[in-house]
């Protein structure tokens, strides 16, 4: 009987191992799995020494101009919204841990109700362990290590996203910047010709209606400012809310300009099928579907199995006065609970694992065609304006200095040419960074960067 | 014995034919051309056909206007009192035309109102018209057909009759000028036939200053004028350094009693006026309508009034900071503002340079150079104003 307490203590030791609470492995796999589909680096923030380094990263990039990879970069170092995501490793890994451990033995201690001829002062004890454990353990294991594989790509899918986040709250930050920029040189314009109007009206060359028209169309303008400049400033708290990062942290500066559209589309073909093989949520899906299987064919495996308590009793003999101990076994009939109904759960959670599966896969499918085509829209607004609005409004403010040089248009009409210019400006940056969205867009969607790590 | 008499006046008429037949002096049409003719049975016979022109206002602006023979105005039609004439007519627009003798005394039938008195001219037919010259002066043609465009197109020319029997005293020099309007967009070539008030070329012969030629003659010389005008408005010219008197109109001479010195003559719309003086003072005149507007070239209507708005560097600076190449103009005039930049096919508004510097003007300007000792009509160069006869700087007259 000792043999088979120390065997049981040795097989416990064995079946739980020596698994650590601490996910390393598993952020290391997330650390993997992202930079390969977005080429950025993962660090948890843990109060370690990687901490400082992290640290000292993230103020080294909000030093320079911000682009929008450092973007991502910081909010992946520093967001708390990504180290709460890393958590859920942590609480997969102990799950782990957990499914690996032996329920534990049950001792007893009692004393008999009845006076016992061998036995006293009629005190026994009793160690009991479950039998059942040691045969369903490693299974178990398997069915949590499964979930955790399905956490793991459930996080690195969360961690894409959210940088598909930042990268939209930049564009929008750095049109916002842009845009504002613009409008400052409008109201620029604006304001000069209502000095000019002013000025006319003062020398008894133009009436009160004219000038107040003058005056209207420069007030309009310099609310269109406010409303510019406060867009941009929030557009700047949004990027600081995805990056994570407050205080003195938040002083960082974007590139004047929108990087411009990259020569060429990367192949929009067999987008598709990237996305449904390199989506993480949909691998996550499968690896759940996975970890269900799993715990059905546990159940199914068990179901004969009652539960196989085995004990050993102890007493001290009247006689002899020495403790003997006597084994004894608790099996439990499956007469009525087969785990009929458990398995049935079980499957038919599979079954709808299995179906929320393909439609996301179905929707994932939609939404890469759907990404694609404002992708494909968006540069051939870009290109518009571009090739044909801009240098159209370009000639005309030649055109208008021209006919003003020779006395043909007055300077009003200059002014307004030069302003319509501008507002066609403001249009090809809010062009422009529809683009850079569609494609951040389109990104999230297929689940990994179009081209690797484009800068800026 | 009625026969004798009649065959004498027979001999005499055809001797003065023969004897008077090239004897005038043929009229000068600037920047402009004579319509050759041929004789035939008796009978000058001229060819038209009226067409799509290219006319150069003046170097650098080509216009695509409407004329007769490659030309706006069309060759100027000579012949003499009493001259039957013959005209083909040949119409290579994209419209049908018709022709108009203004004021010329002809058969109903040859008057050229097209519908109430002949049928159209279709895009190339040809039509002849035929009759016989009883009057002399300076007349005119033009479309009687789609006249709004045609005419705004540039279509119309001279029909000057010379008189039969040579005036006294002789004319030596008689230059014939055709009043025009136009509204040609800066930066285009096609005039607008639609506009009727708001011109912004007007053209001597459908030239502009600094396109128009000198008119030279000299000194000494009896001058004659002749002014038509077929455009939408009067034109009062002017003469610098003269009087002159008017000797005539489209409807005929002038009675030397009704004559009268003027240094202005108003042209009425659908007239000409024939005016003459004798060049005895040497020099370079200026001969120009009066109307300030039309001394000016491609200008706009509707630029803000700068004049005394105060525009000080700083607010030119800002203007130049969103705008580069900004200038700011009008403050003191637009006298000193020529050329800074031009639309294409787009004539300065004011140009030509003289000897002093810029001449300010455009559109319906020229120079008559009186010389003496001159041998040819050729542009003698600018006149060299005596020493001591000029106006000159001094030093302000103490008050």
């Amino acid at each position: 009987m000792r043999a088979l307490s120390y065997g049981l203590l040795l097989l416990a030791a064995t079946v739980t191992g020596c698994a650590s609470t601490t996910p390393t492995r598993a952020t290391a796999d997330v650390r993997d799995d992202v930079r390969a589909r977005i080429g950025h680096d993962l660090r948890w923030d843990r109060q370690t020494k990687e901490d400082d380094e992290a640290k000292k990263a993230i103020d080294a990039l909000l030093a320079r101009e911000l682009g929008v990879d450092a973007a991502v970069q910081i909010a992946l170092l520093a967001s708390p919204r990504v180290r709460a995501l890393l958590e859920e490793l942590a609480i997969g890994q102990a799950d782990l841990v957990q499914a690996g451990l032996l329920s534990n033995p049950v001792f007893g201690f009692g004393k008999t109700a009845w006076d016992g001829e061998h036995i006293v002062p009629n005190l026994f004890a009793s160690v009991e362990q479950s039998f059942l454990d040691v045969v369903t353990l490693p299974m178990k294991k398997r069915v949590a290590a499964t979930e955790l594989e399905a956490t793991k790509l459930r996080v690195a899918f969360e961690v894409i996203d959210l940088a598909a986040d930042v990268r939209r709250a930049y564009y929008e930050a750095q049109a916002a910047e842009q845009t504002a920029a613009v409008s400052t040189l409008l109201n620029e314009a604006s304001q000069t010709a209502a000095e000019l109007a002013r000025r006319q009206h003062a020398a008894g060359n133009m009436n009160d209606l004219a000038l107040s028209s003058e005056l209207a169309l420069a007030a309009d303008q310099a609310l269109a400012l406010r409303r510019a400049v406060t867009d941009a400033a929030v557009a700047r708290t949004e990027l600081d809310k995805h990056m994570g990062v407050w205080g003195p942290r938040t002083a960082w500066k974007l590139p004047r300009r929108l990087p411009d559209l990259p020569p060429e589309e990367p192949s929009l073909e067999h987008l598709e099928a990237r996305a449904v093989g390199e989506r993480l949520d949909l691998a996550a899906g499968r690896r759940s579907l996975q970890a269900l299987t799993s715990a059905i064919s546990l159940a199914k495996t068990t179901r004969w199995f009652g539960k196989v308590d085995v004990a050993v009793e102890a007493g001290r003999l009247r006689e002899t006065r020495r403790y003997s101990f006597g084994p004894s076994v608790a099996l439990e009939i499956p007469l009525f609970d087969q785990r009929q109904g458990a398995i049935a759960r079980l499957e038919a959670m599979a079954r709808r694992t299995d179906d929320e599966l393909q439609a996301l896969a179905v929707d994932v499918r939609a939404d890469v065609r759907a990404g694609r085509a404002k992708l494909v829209a968006a540069r051939a607004t870009v290109s518009d304006y571009t090739r044909t609005i801009i240098p159209l409004r370009e000639d005309i403010v030649r055109y208008s200095q021209q006919q003003y040089d020779a006395m043909l248009l007055g300077v009003y009409q200059l002014l307004q040419a030069r302003q319509a210019e501008f507002t066609a400006y403001t249009d090809s940056i809010a062009a422009l960074r529809d683009y850079w969205i569609a494609r951040s867009e389109l990104e999230r969607i297929v689940g990994s960067r179009l081209t690797p790590n484009n800068p800026r | 014995m009625k026969l004798l008499p009649r065959l004498l006046v027979l001999i005499l008429v055809l001797c003065a034919k023969t004897a008077f037949a090239q004897q005038y002096v043929p009229v000068v049409t600037p920047n402009g051309s004579t319509l050759p003719y041929v004789m035939k049975d008796g009978v000058k016979e001229f060819r038209l056909t009226a067409e799509q022109v290219k006319r150069e206002f003046a170097p650098g602006m080509i216009v695509n206007a409407w004329g007769y023979n490659g030309s706006s105005p069309g060759p100027t039609i000579e012949a003499v009192e009493g001259d039957r004439v013959r005209f083909y007519v040949t119409n290579k627009l994209p419209e049908r035309t018709s022709v108009h003798w203004h004021g010329i005394l002809l058969p109903n039938g040859q008057d050229g109102v097209a519908g109430l008195n002949q049928d159209h001219i279709k895009p190339g037919e040809t039509y002849v018209y035929e009759f016989t010259l009883r009057q002399h002066g300076v007349h005119m043609y033009h479309p009687h057909s789609d006249e709004m465009v045609q005419m705004a197109m540039g279509m119309m020319g001279f029909f000057v009759v010379h008189p039969k029997v040579p005036e006294v005293p002789k004319v030596d020099r008689h230059f014939v000028v055709m009043l025009g309007e136009w509204f040609v967009e800066p930066g285009t070539a096609t005039p607008n036939p639609m506009v009727m008030n708001d011109f912004n070329l007007f053209t001597f012969n459908s030239r502009v200053w600094p396109g128009t030629d000198p008119w030279v003659v000299k000194k000494g010389e009896r001058v004659r004028f002749s002014f038509g005008n077929l455009s939408m408005d009067s034109h009062p010219i002017h003469v610098h350094g003269y009087t002159f008197e008017e000797v005539g109109t489209d409807g005929g001479v002038v009675p030397k009693s009704a004559r009268r010195p003027e240094t202005t003559v108003n042209v009425p719309v659908g007239s000409t006026r024939t005016v003459e003086l004798v060049a005895n003072v040497e020099g370079d005149w200026a001969f120009h309508c009066h109307k300030s507007h039309h001394t000016m070239n491609a200008m706009s209507h509707d630029i803000p009034n700068m004049i005394g708005v105060a525009q000080p560097p700083a607010l030119e600076d800002k203007v130049r900071s969103l705008l580069p190449g900004y200038m700011a103009m009008g403050e003191k005039g637009m006298g000193d503002m020529m050329e800074m930049g031009l639309p294409k096919n787009t004539l300065p508004m004011m140009t030509g340079t003289g000897p002093f510097g810029a001449i300010e003007m455009g559109g319906m300007f020229t120079v008559l150079k009186v010389r003496a000792g001159i041998t040819s009509y050729a542009d003698p160069g600018w006149y060299q104003n005596p020493p001591g006869t000029g106006a000159h700087k001094v030093d302000a007259p103490p008050p």
